[in-house]
């Protein structure tokens, strides 16, 4: 059944048709005769007393700028210029005035008198309020937003060496918080606008050029003109049921008028490790192994006892596995190469990106190819057609996360190599939890290879002034398909009795993504009097499909050229796996912006959604949003105080959707068990099939009602600009698994039950001033955010973040933060003063602790510890604030930037903690255990005992939670451009060379080996697992265009 | 003009495109059907997937406990049997503190075991519902139909004895339980639970063929005398258990024993040692027992479910050690005790095919002489009805030790004829009595010692006894206490020994017994020597129909009873 919509859904969303784009479309329809035609009903018009003037538009660059509007003031008269800038307009009076202007540029006012040809130059409007950003289904004057709108522009994200644009996005936004999710290459990346909105997915939705896509791994940094994030609800509403974790606003770079022009952009880093954790060495190892065995009084077993005694007397440093696992100085490098143009009607531009990184750690390579062909082909001067393919491949390489935890937890007396067994070291001793990383880096040579094919087409066509001047119809089609795939190789090996694998594996998966967009929508324009009106209104209709297939199969030969899966030669043992899904999304949209006296403004956008994942009366949501703003600057009381050069007050109020609240699309059917729940029937295997959890025909969507309040302020001829916005975002009908009894059979189905609050303000501050040759722009954006969860239904508290075995760290429930830490609070170390004073009065408060055991606070007043009743608030990895500071310098022809990251009061659970300070053994120590408490000396750390009775790393404490602030020189770069003198002489329009690093330092005292890695998590955030932290990275560049 | 041409060509381009919409035009674009799953709403649709659906209930029965812990009907002879005198834990002390906990009846609230035994039946029971929900709009063959829908009564009802029996008073409703339910329901009484199991049992009995009218692919499906059989030994427990419990309960089961016995279609088998062996799988005996296999007996590939179709009980009440003889070693559970050696009288075959150990027979186990580390033993014997054999099991289980295909007894017709005989006596039929008892005496008699008894020897040898287990005459409590002995021994590790204490009040006698008796074969000191049994479990019984606190009961799970307002019957457990 689904098969045949899937086919009939075709190529343009099929039999499924919308009368509303069927409306607009006859509509412009009818007019095509009018528009297409401008000159002749010019020419035809034309009476004797008028004198025709025309022109030509260029921007400060001297490129034509089209669509420019020339009226003449007063009137209805005008025109718009055509591609070559040009103008042509009759006109009744030479007294008048003729007005040209431009969305983002300077209106100029020229007397005609006895003129009739004028070469306007058209200069940028800088001010930073007065830039046109683009929003969704439209672009608006940044001084006529009402809505917390943000912007960077392409040079902002050039700057680390890895080339990726969300990278580079990274703590230039206040509001928005980048984290990368390990430094592996090519690892995803997390971005989080105004907190963690939901406990489902929070991830913003990105529009490139108005096609919605899930992320933007297609795009290199070059590609992109500018990018807009979305952060409220007047703003995002207008995506309504796809709004509700912020919109990320793209705007791709189209082909430049006038010549072809060729771009080059390279740059060759040598990454290494930002930081090495001190662990003890071979015979510091042996000491505290033979101590944690007398302090238990446990004897060594003869071989163990003469192994550590050796080490100790030979002063043996053992292998470092540290080094043995992050390598040093491996390359990164990234090549860019566009060309664009126009040639008659034709603007164009092809770009080829290529990037490559071979990682700290081997065989966690990652390349990738991106090629982009973008063409805008002016029909006539108001018919325009788009057309955008992207080609996208990766090749991703993962390592296990265990490989760098275990060059933690390996002992330094195991050899990376065994000479005597030609094979890999044999571990030590039975205690310790890891493998002989180095065999694990070589295991994973074949092993976790994924490979990304990606193409993006998106075609538009744009007809202006249809049936009235200002009513414009767009209409956009889209096509996203990604194909992953996976592989991997697990090959047979033998090191010791318990290190093995007796049968190899190979794993193969697949995984299609194709999703699909068909959006139109008229806008107009209009300006009566002191009343300005922009409006707009569409229709929209996407699809999404994801279909899976996997399989498994064993004993295959470790040949690369043999990973297939017809050479296996255990024919016995196979696995196959696969599903599909699919959902589709129906919108209608209209919004209206309306000034009056060019100074109060007000917004109104609404939207009404309909999904495939909810039936009925559920199906729709509607999302409304009104946004007020003030101009406080035209007001006439702030004329004579120069020092403002703009003063805007904005005030707004939404509601917006989280369709990717609810994952599986197919909540409101019961799902009979894919996986067979199996007896024995007349000896032979029976498949037994029910339904494992209920339908939720009652699932709707999850909403997020948004207030914002803002403020955008220009002093000192926009010297100084400040952007502050307070908001207060609170998710209801969240999407959670209630608690079923067990007594009904069934699990519970996800519910619209939760309710969580992200209340937050955010502020930017930017001086920029030029003194002479030299010329400087700082900004500085800080964020802090409050979360709480207000509601989790019959749901109890959620707990995750899992590490070695311990209970769950985090702790998500009503009136708390979302992946609060808890566990057990301590108040040090036990002298023998202290535990028999405790114990007199307390016997039942830990009886077998010892001196140099950890004291446990008790919390619930029972003088007893019980994790579970003693149990407290450890902190969040939910900082206290957020900040980034970029600094710019030019003097001539030097440039000079670098820009900062910060986060400050935030937690992470170090969750190597429990073996690297642990009392037992299960791994090797970090340095810091040579000062451990022993016979009679008490210090900062827990005596060693193998069985570790007291608990005190075998407990989740606050000992395992340290502070995560950290502030991080992301990038620093200096560079060097030619003189336009010398650039000109070898045909050059522009070359600068350029050195940068990339996390050059830290600041922060986490233990761990990268704070910044380890937060990235949802209800686990803040929780390092042993996350591949990100490398230091020396580049240098050069940047080419002729 | 050319111009005009050109535009016109264009509306008319786009015109087509609109226009192509309209005529497929429906209102359906947000009516995905769902793929690749298969809904609960209509799954039920034609018999095959009837018979799938049948089949997930039964899973039940072989699967494992939802957070680990062996198999669901492990869970039977903890109770079962290790509770009782018969049987020791076996292990390593702190092996399994759960079991120990409730071995010195100081159970928590949240054993593993007790929450296997709730959440799997009550999986269970949703499944059973599901079917019972769906099945009668169904288009499926009315005879198929009415067969699947006794199969899920009786399923129901053998999930509801069992919550019944172990916690007394649960929540049990009918049909599936919607979310609005949730923390509302009331639980029933025990006499309520009993009775409700009752009717399950004779729904199921209505509807489901007898054993000889199923075809051989179906073999260990319910049967009419499996729900027979049961529903006498629900009625046996009830009399026992149940201060409430009708005064015809022992009529029901002479009732419901009777028609077994009358069908014809369950006899003795000639030899008893062959019951338990692989070979006595499904035999003319065997009324219901629980279906395994192994990977190797099924050739199953791997993405079959392997751990719900193969047990490992073998494995957990194997010789405890790494490897022995070539043979996979076990994780040494469930050891017979002394007291149940010294059950047997003198010259019963059976004994043999209950225990074996260092001190038993030379140590000869499926022929084999095995090494035995008593300072890994809890007593000196092991359990011979689940002990590995060596040639259909052993290779299986060097692979996995949920690879044991041996199926597990529930009930047999041996079972039926001694609660016959009991039933008869309370109807004062004593001659029924004896005559039933004489049978199952008869047999025992006859049989030889369990399979490879004698050194290298894999067959069944025979004893050479002769004037052993002379036939009973007794009359009155001797006649009784006769009838228990029997079954004590004839079912011997058939899960049966803690009910059968338990529900003639014997039961906190004989906890004095293991308290006196119970110790590690190298230890001095007895196990419970500072562990007063009777009193702890005593503190955890209710009334039953002798007047007297003498049923023990075990908690709800105590955070299901906390979240979803459910009352303890037992004060402490709150």
């Amino acid at each position: 059944m689904a098969r045949k919509n899937f086919y009939s859904r075709g190529f343009i969303f099929g039999n499924k048709f919308v009368p509303v784009i069927l409306m607009m479309l006859l509509l412009s329809v009818i007019q095509v005769d009018v528009y297409g035609l401008p000159k002749s009903v010019n020419t035809t018009v034309m009476v004797e007393k008028q004198i025709t003037v025309s022109g030509s538009v260029k921007d400060s660059k001297g490129q034509p700028v089209i669509g420019a509007t020339v009226v003449v003031k007063g009137t209805s008269t005008g025109t718009a210029t055509d591609i070559n800038g040009n103008f042509s307009l009759a006109i009744d009076n030479k007294d008048s005035i003729l007005l040209v202007s431009f969305i983002g540029m300077i209106t100029q006012e020229l007397m005609i008198g006895d003129k009739t040809y004028f070469d306007v130059v058209l200069e940028e409007d800088v001010t930073g309020l007065d830039e046109v950003v683009v929003v969704g289904y439209g672009t608006s004057r940044k001084s006529d937003l009402t809505g917390a709108v943000a912007s960077v522009k392409a040079d902002d994200l050039t700057m680390m060496s890895s080339q990726d644009v969300l990278s580079g996005m990274q703590g230039k936004i206040s509001g928005v918080h980048i984290t990368p999710n390990s430094g592996a290459p090519g690892a995803n990346i997390t971005v989080r606008i105004r907190g963690i909105g939901t406990i489902n997915n929070s991830d913003p939705i990105y529009v490139v050029d108005g096609f919605q896509v899930s992320d933007i791994n297609y795009l290199s940094v070059n590609d992109i003109e500018s990018i807009e994030v979305l952060k409220d609800a007047s703003a995002t509403a207008i995506y309504g049921s796809r709004g509700a974790n912020g919109v990320i606003l793209v705007s791709t770079k189209k082909g430049s008028k006038g010549g072809v022009q060729f771009s080059l952009n390279y740059n060759y880093g040598i990454q290494s490790a930002s930081k090495k954790i001190d662990m003890l060495n071979a015979w510091q190892f042996a000491t505290l192994y033979r101590e944690a065995h007398s302090n238990s009084g446990v004897s060594l077993s003869p071989s163990d006892d003469k192994i550590t005694q050796f080490v100790i007397d030979n002063k043996s440093e053992g292998t470092d596995w540290q080094d043995k696992v992050f390598r040093k100085n491996t390359p990164v490098q990234n090549l860019d190469f566009s060309m664009s143009g126009s040639e008659g009607r034709n603007t164009f531009l092809a770009s080829v990106f290529y990037s490559s990184n071979e990682g700290l750690v081997e065989n966690s390579d990652f390349s990738k190819l991106n090629t982009r062909l973008h063409d805008s082909y002016a029909i006539s001067d108001k018919i325009t057609w788009d057309f955008d393919v992207s080609y996208s491949k990766s090749d991703k390489q993962d390592i296990g996360g265990g490989i760098l935890t275990s060059s933690l937890y390996m002992d330094p007396i195991t050899p990376a190599w065994d000479e005597n067994t030609n094979n890999y070291g044999a571990r030590t001793f039975n205690q310790i939890e890891a493998s002989n990383p180095a065999m694990l880096i070589d295991h994973s040579k074949y092993d976790r290879l994924s490979s990304t094919n990606r193409f993006v087409g998106n075609t538009s066509i744009t007809f202006r002034d249809i049936i009235i001047n200002g009513l414009s119809f767009s209409s956009r089609f889209g096509y996203d398909n990604q194909t992953i795939k996976g592989k991997g190789y697990y090959p047979e090996f033998y090191i010791d009795a318990t290190t093995y694998n007796a049968e190899s594996s190979l794993y193969q998966n697949n995984r299609n993504m194709i999703s699909k967009l068909w959006s139109s929508y008229f806008n107009y324009e209009k300006t009566i009097g002191q009343h300005a009106i922009n409006a707009m209104l569409g229709t929209e209709m996407q699809s999404f499909e994801n279909e899976y297939i996997s399989g498994t199969v064993y004993d295959v030969a470790n040949d690369p050229n043999q990973m297939y899966f017809n050479l296996a030669n255990n024919q016995e043992r196979k696995s196959i796996d696969g599903n599909f899904k699919e959902s589709t999304l129906l919108s209608y949209f209209a919004r209206v912006n309306y000034k009056f006296m060019d100074r109060y403004m007000l917004t109104g956008t609404l939207r009404a959604d309909g999904s495939s994942k909810f039936l009925g009366d559920n199906r729709w949501g509607i999302f409304p949003s009104v946004a007020v703003g003030w101009d406080v600057k035209k007001e006439s009381f702030l004329d004579n105080i120069n020092a403002v050069n703009g003063l805007k007050l904005r005030g707004g109020w939404g509601v917006v959707g989280n369709q990717n609240s609810l994952n599986n699309p197919y909540v409101y059917a019961s799902t009979i068990t894919s996986k067979s729940n199996s007896y024995v029937i007349g000896d032979e295997v029976v498949n037994g099939y029910y339904p494992a959890e209920l339908a939720n025909k009652d699932i709707k969507w999850e909403i997020t009602e948004t207030f914002n309040f803002g403020i955008d302020l220009g002093l000192f001829n926009n010297k100084l600009t400040l952007d502050a916005n307070v908001f207060q975002n609170t998710t209801r009908d969240m999407i959670a698994t209630p608690l079923a009894p067990d007594y009904v059979g069934y699990n519970a189905v996800p519910s619209n039950i939760g309710s969580m609050r992200n209340k937050g303000i955010e502020i930017s501050v930017g001086h920029k001033n030029v003194i002479g040759d030299f010329s400087y722009s700082i900004n500085w954006n800080i964020t802090a955010l409050k979360n709480e969860v207000l509601d989790l239904g019959t749901s109890t508290a959620i707990r995750a973040g899992m590490v070695a075995r311990l209970d769950p760290t985090t702790y998500t429930d009503v009136g708390g933060e979302i992946g609060a830490f808890y566990g057990l609070a301590t108040n040090g170390i036990f002298t023998q003063a202290s535990l028999d004073a405790l114990h007199a009065q307390y016997p039942e408060y830990q009886p077998t602790a010892q001196p140099g055991d950890v004291w446990f606070a008790d919390f619930d007043g029972d003088h007893k510890i019980d994790k579970n009743n003693d149990r407290q608030y450890l902190g969040s990895a939910i900082p206290d604030f957020t900040s980034g500071l970029n600094i710019q310098l030019k003097w001539k022809n030097i440039d000079f930037a670098c820009y900062f990251l910060g986060s400050y009061g935030n937690e992470i659970v170090n969750g190597q903690y429990v073996y690297i300070y642990g009392s037992n053994i299960k791994s090797n120590w970090h340095a810091d255990m040579w000062n451990r408490s022993r016979e009679g000396v008490i210090t900062d750390h827990p005596r060693l005992d193998i069985a570790d009775i007291n608990g005190n790393t075998s407990t989740f404490s606050d000992r395992f939670v340290e502070d995560g602030s950290y502030l991080r020189l992301k990038n620093i770069q200096i560079g060097y451009s030619l003189p336009e003198s010398i650039c000109r002489k070898v045909k050059l329009s522009d070359f600068r060379i350029y050195f940068s690093a990339d996390n050059l330092f830290t600041i922060s005292k986490y233990s761990g080996w990268d704070p910044e890695t380890a937060s990235f998590g949802t209800l686990d955030g803040g929780v390092d697992y042993g996350t591949y932290p990100l490398s230091k990275v020396l580049t240098v560049g050069l940047n080419l265009k002729f | 003009m050319k111009n005009n041409i050109k535009y016109r060509f264009i509306s008319i381009c786009i015109v087509c495109i609109a226009f192509s919409g309209l005529i497929a035009a429906c209102n359906d674009y947000l009516d995905v059907e769902p793929s690749a799953i298969r809904s609960g709403d209509n799954f039920i649709s034609n018999d095959e997937n009837a018979v799938m659906a049948v089949n997930s209930v039964y899973n039940i029965l072989a699967s494992h406990e939802r957070w680990g812990g062996g198999l669901l009907e492990s869970s039977s002879y903890y109770i079962g049997e290790i509770l009782a005198d018969f049987s020791e834990m076996g292990a390593h002390k702190g092996d399994y503190d759960d079991l120990e906990r409730m071995i010195e009846w100081r159970p928590f609230t949240d054993e593993i075991i007790l929450y296997g035994i709730w959440n799997r039946s009550y999986d269970g029971i949703y499944r059973s519902d599901y079917v019972l929900e769906s099945m009668p709009d169904a288009p499926i063959n009315p005879t198929l139909k009415s067969r699947l829908m006794g199969e899920a009564y009786f399923l129901r009802a053998m999930n509801i004895l069992r919550l019944v029996k172990v916690f007394g008073n649960v929540p049990i409703e009918e049909g599936i339980i919607s979310p609005d339910q949730y923390g509302k329901i009331q639980q029933k009484s025990m006499h309520e639970g009993f009775e409700i199991g009752a009717a399950n049992f004779r729904k199921s009995m209505v509807r489901l063929p007898k054993k000889s009218e199923y075809s051989a692919s179906d073999l260990g499906r319910a049967t009419k005398g499996a729900a027979q059989a049961m529903l006498a030994r629900l009625y046996m427990l009830d009399a026992g258990m149940d201060k409430d419990a009708p005064t015809t309960a022992w009529d029901s089961v002479y009732k419901y024993t009777n028609l077994v016995i009358e069908s014809g279609e369950y006899g003795l088998v000639g030899n008893y040692a062959e019951i338990n062996e692989p070979e006595g799988e499904n035999n003319f005996e065997s009324i219901f027992e629980l279906q395994f296999g192994s990977s190797a007996s099924l050739n199953i590939g791997l993405g079959g479910d392997r751990s719900a179709i193969g047990s490992t009980s073998q494995i957990r009440c194997g010789i405890r050690s790494a490897e022995n003889e070539g043979l996979p070693g076990g994780w040494g559970y469930y050891q017979p005790t002394q007291l149940m050696v010294d059950e047997f009288e003198a010259k019963d075959p059976r004994l043999s095919c209950a225990v074996y150990g260092p001190n038993f027979n030379g140590g000869i186990v499926y022929g084999i002489m095995r090494n035995y580390d008593l300072s890994d033993m809890e007593s000196e014997y092991y359990n011979r009805k689940l002990a590995i054999d060596p040639v259909t099991e052993a290779a299986a289980l060097a692979t996995s030790p949920t690879n044991s295909s041996r199926n597990l007894r529930v009930i047999r017709y041996a079972d039926v004829l001694l609660m016959n005989a009991e039933a008869a006596y309370y109807l004062n039929k004593p001659g029924e009595a004896l005559a039933s008892l004489e049978l199952v005496r008869d047999r025992a008699r006859k049989s030889t010692y369990c399979k490879g008894y004698k050194l290298r020897s894999d067959k069944y040898d025979p004893t050479g006894f002769s004037g052993n287990l002379p036939t009973i005459t007794a009359s009155g409590q001797d006649l009784l206490n006769a009838i228990w002995h029997e079954r004590s021994v004839e079912l011997a590790f058939e899960d049966m020994r803690y009910w059968d204490l338990v529900r003639t009040g014997r039961y906190l006698d004989r906890l004095d017994v293991i308290k006196a008796t119970s110790k590690d074969p190298m230890a001095t000191e007895l196990r419970f020597a500072n562990i007063d049994l009777r009193e702890n479990c005593q503190a955890r019984c209710i009334a039953g129909p002798r007047g007297v606190n003498d049923i023990p009961m075990f908690p709800i799970p105590g955070a299901e009873a906390e979240k979803w307002n459910l009352s303890q019957l037992i004060g402490i457990y709150n």
